[in-house]
């Protein structure tokens, strides 16, 4: 694993941003940690990239504590942030030549082809940068040196659509080569390149799984009924998002097994006429979860 | 930020061209106020560009790119030391060296003082500065926390002095405040290293603010509250003494006393009797009549609050030519019965027009034979108008125990008083000239090394064999390494006038107007050789004994 978190934990005062996390990042894998704002996504990277302490708990990267980040692993991280401070009295050249000579393994064939993909105005200050402009700022400082690990804090925010897609283009191009660990609402942007996903709520890692794992195991069900749907009591609590229309009721089932389903619906409902199942979107599958999580419905 | 460095060179390079251009020559007030506000200046820049040298790659927060890179916090710190030092103080020190070698003295020996004064700027300004920019964000964060820092200090202090947990006179306020000073800029560089290291490898900011304000304290309070006889021990042990002192014994003399109503002051607080006075330090203890204008018009300033009760005492074993001074004393004055009327160990103290000032005991003495061995001088004794008052009929004892230093002669200099100028050694670059009033010669030298100790000065005549009573004037400084904390500059200004006319007609000296123009003013410096504690017990006597003169 590139990445292993243990029973990690961090507090602000009294609020605990992250509370017994573990978590594990399997190297070459683009790994999504999703979650609703304020669930502990950014607070996670930080203390892996060990920019704020762990109240409890530990971390490892590139198989060292998160606390003992050296210079030699920190030259095979890659790092995006929305809110990356970079010295904006210096131009996006000056940067880069400043950049250049921390990492062995830097390419400037490589950079040459990543700036003039991201179209970056080599001669402007970076404080005269549009945020996303800035990003794609950070991201070109972030590749050149052909990381081992990628982390992408919330990459698209703010962005337009033709900004995502050239971002994402330049990490996907790349990313056989590295691990990406990426955090984002944007979950439409990533969807077909994820291979795992992590869902936090609170502060606690509610699942983690392989995208395929996940995609198997989560489906949105349709059942027409001979009759008027409702939405009954007593249903499967791993059956999200229940929904009555006419004779349709449909539902999102979070624990998809095809022969359980069939014999849960035929204990639950009644006059079936058809029953339709449907793979689930990331996005909906993070929408199903978040709005269960935040009426209390989410099964454990 | 070049242009800001190049700003701070410009003000040190018009500043040192500023005081060459003077030379010894006389100032303006206007001039002189300049010139005391340019250092000052100066200071201030070094500290703020210190503090924005810090904050270029913000140690504070979670968000710098600079924190994900593969940088090492400790090479970000020495960096920006190294900047600091070569950017900063490197061009300020060409320009002190620069300076120092216009006085006259050589390009090896103008290194000391010049490397001096960039250590004394550094430690006291730049390396403060420094985390005072890694424990805040932005400049004018910066700017807030020193202020609040100071008004925390000046009410603390304030309530100390109230409170009297702080005493009212500091080891710093004599001749051995080099060894505090030494000792708190040591405990200030170990600290200032310790933030440093503290801040940019550990990041923890609250705990780098605390222990920076923590180090401030602890550095204040070791300046005022310092034991004075730790001081003295280590005096002691830089000046080995020879032996020469251990016949020094004091006694009081059996002639009558005077006391003055008046307290004699420079305006600044300081006892007449030898200090320095700004930039002139002739004073004499010997002749109290001799005083600057600037003194004299002190005297109506301060008119009550303190007696000063002037007792002849004889001063038995002192070695020809060598010189006793007084550092510090601890009084006591007892009735009869042994009942404690006054006791003080430092100044008295009191309030005028012109603000506070306090007095010590004090005495100078240079061997005037009165009898065989023996030296007639005159102490000072300051003591509160009130208790004089209650006092002054009584039989009481007075009890005086004294930290002297027994300095030896060093060399001899002389120079024309009238027009002359001259490299003097141990001084410096110096000139003469009679004084806008035509009744004071005036000495003024551009000095960059350390000082003698005491100057024992007089206006002579070597032709006609005639000699004005001379002065002695010393300063409070025993350092013996050159630690210029207190001088604003690897050069500064000094001298002194002496006398040769009364305009009134009231005082007549040997070497007046007449023999002005072939007289020498001449400088005996002195180095202490030994420093040493002694009792003077006057076991009865009466105040009402005194004359009294207003």
């Amino acid at each position: 694993m590139i990445i292993q978190t243990d029973n990690l934990q961090k507090a602000f005062n009294k609020f605990e941003a992250l509370r017994g996390l573990n978590m594990s990042v399997p190297e070459g894998s683009v790994f999504a940690v999703i979650g609703a704002n304020g669930a502990g996504k950014t607070t996670l990277i930080k203390v892996l990239m060990n920019l704020i302490r762990p109240t409890a708990g530990s971390a490892t990267v590139l198989g060292v504590s998160s606390l003992a980040l050296s210079p030699r692993e920190r030259s095979r991280i890659g790092y995006v942030s929305e809110n990356l401070e970079m010295p904006g009295r210096l131009t996006v050249g000056q940067y880069i030549s400043y950049l250049r000579p921390f990492y062995a393994t830097w390419d400037r064939q490589f950079e040459q082809a990543v700036l003039q993909q991201l179209r970056l105005p080599m001669g402007r200050r970076i404080n005269e940068l549009s945020h996303g402009m800035r990003l794609k700022m950070a991201l070109a400082c972030a590749l050149p040196f052909r990381p081992d690990l990628l982390v992408l804090d919330e990459p698209f925010s703010g962005l337009d659509q033709l900004i995502r897609e050239e971002f994402m283009e330049q990490v996907l191009v790349h990313a056989d080569e590295m691990t990406v660990l990426i955090s984002s609402h944007e979950l439409s942007e990533i969807e077909g390149s994820v291979t795992h996903v992590a869902y936090i709520e609170q502060g606690r890692l509610l699942f983690q799984q392989g995208m395929e794992e996940l995609s198997a195991r989560v489906r949105e069900v349709r059942v027409t009924l001979n009759e008027t749907a409702t939405v009954r009591a007593g249903l499967p609590a791993h059956w999200l998002r229940v929904n009555a229309a006419g004779s349709v009721l449909s539902f999102v089932d979070i624990r998809y097994d095809q022969e359980q389903l069939a014999e849960q619906i035929s204990t639950h409902l009644r006059r079936i006429d058809d029953v339709k199942v449907t793979p689930v979107s990331l996005s909906a599958i993070f929408t199903t979860l978040a709005r269960a999580a935040q009426n209390g419905t989410l099964p454990t | 930020m070049w242009p800001f460095l190049a700003g701070i060179a410009l003000v040190a390079i018009f500043g040192m061209t500023l005081r060459a251009a003077v030379g010894t020559g006389p100032i303006s007030d206007a001039l002189s106020i300049m010139l005391n506000l340019l250092p000052v200046a100066l200071e201030f820049s070094v500290a703020f560009i210190a503090v924005i040298v810090v904050q270029q790659d913000n140690l504070l927060g979670d968000r710098q790119d600079w924190l994900l890179r593969p940088i090492r916090s400790g090479d970000v710190m020495l960096a920006k030391l190294v900047f600091v030092i070569v950017a900063i103080h490197g061009p300020l020190l060409l320009v002190d060296i620069l300076e120092v070698k216009l006085t006259g003295i050589s390009f090896a020996q103008s290194l000391v003082p010049a490397l001096s004064h960039q250590l004394v700027l550094f430690c006291c300004f730049t390396a403060p500065a420094l985390i005072v920019g890694a424990v805040t964000r932005t400049a004018l964060t910066a700017l807030s926390f020193v202020v609040v820092l100071i008004i925390a200090f000046a009410a603390l202090f304030t309530l100390g002095l109230a409170a009297r947990v702080i005493p009212n006179w500091y080891v710093t306020s004599t001749s051995y405040s080099w060894v505090v000073q030494s000792a708190t800029l040591l405990l200030y560089v170990i600290a200032i290293t310790a933030v440093l290291h503290f801040q940019f490898r550990a990041r923890r900011e609250i705990a780098g603010r605390v222990l920076f304000v923590a180090a401030t304290v602890a550095a204040v309070a070791l300046l005022y509250g310092f034991p004075f006889r730790v001081a003295f021990a280590v005096q002691q042990r830089v000046d080995v003494a020879q032996g020469s002192e251990g016949r020094i014994a004091l006694a009081p003399a059996s002639a009558l006393f005077k006391s003055g109503i008046s307290a004699e002051t420079n305006g600044s607080g300081r006892p007449v009797g030898g200090d320095v006075v700004g930039d002139r330090y002739f004073v004499s203890a010997s002749s109290a009549s001799f005083h600057s204008d600037q003194e004299l018009s002190s005297l109506s300033d301060n008119a009550t609050g303190i007696h000063k009760a002037t007792l002849p005492i004889l001063v038995d074993g002192l070695p020809a030519n060598d010189l006793l001074v007084t550092d510090t004393a601890a009084v006591r004055i007892a009735a009869p019965d042994g009942t404690t009327l006054f006791s003080s160990d430092g100044p008295v103290c009191a309030h005028g027009r012109s603000g506070n000032y306090c007095l010590s005991p004090t005495f100078m003495a240079r061997q005037r034979p009165v009898a065989a061995d023996t030296t007639r001088t005159q102490l000072s004794l300051p003591l509160p108008t009130e208790l004089y008052r209650r006092i002054e009929n009584r039989t009481v004892s007075v009890t005086i125990d004294f930290t002297l230093t027994l300095l030896r002669p060093d060399g001899t200099a002389s120079l024309h008083a009238v027009q002359d100028k001259k490299f003097v050694e141990g001084i410096g670059s110096c000139a003469t000239r009679i004084d806008s009033e035509g009744d004071d010669v005036e000495l003024v030298c551009l000095s960059a090394v350390r000082q003698p100790a005491c100057l024992v000065v007089s206006l002579q005549d070597p032709h006609a064999r005639l000699q004005n009573p001379p002065h002695i004037a010393c300063r409070r400084d025993y350092a013996p390494f050159p630690l210029y904390v207190r001088d604003r500059g690897a050069v500064h200004r000094t001298g002194g006038e002496l006398p040769f006319f009364d305009p009134n007609g009231l005082a007549h000296y040997p070497v007046g107007t007449s023999e002005i123009g072939q007289a020498q003013f001449v400088i005996n410096n002195f180095v202490p050789q030994a420093h040493f504690k002694r009792r003077l017990v006057m076991p009865t006597m009466r105040l009402i004994d005194r004359e009294h003169s207003s």
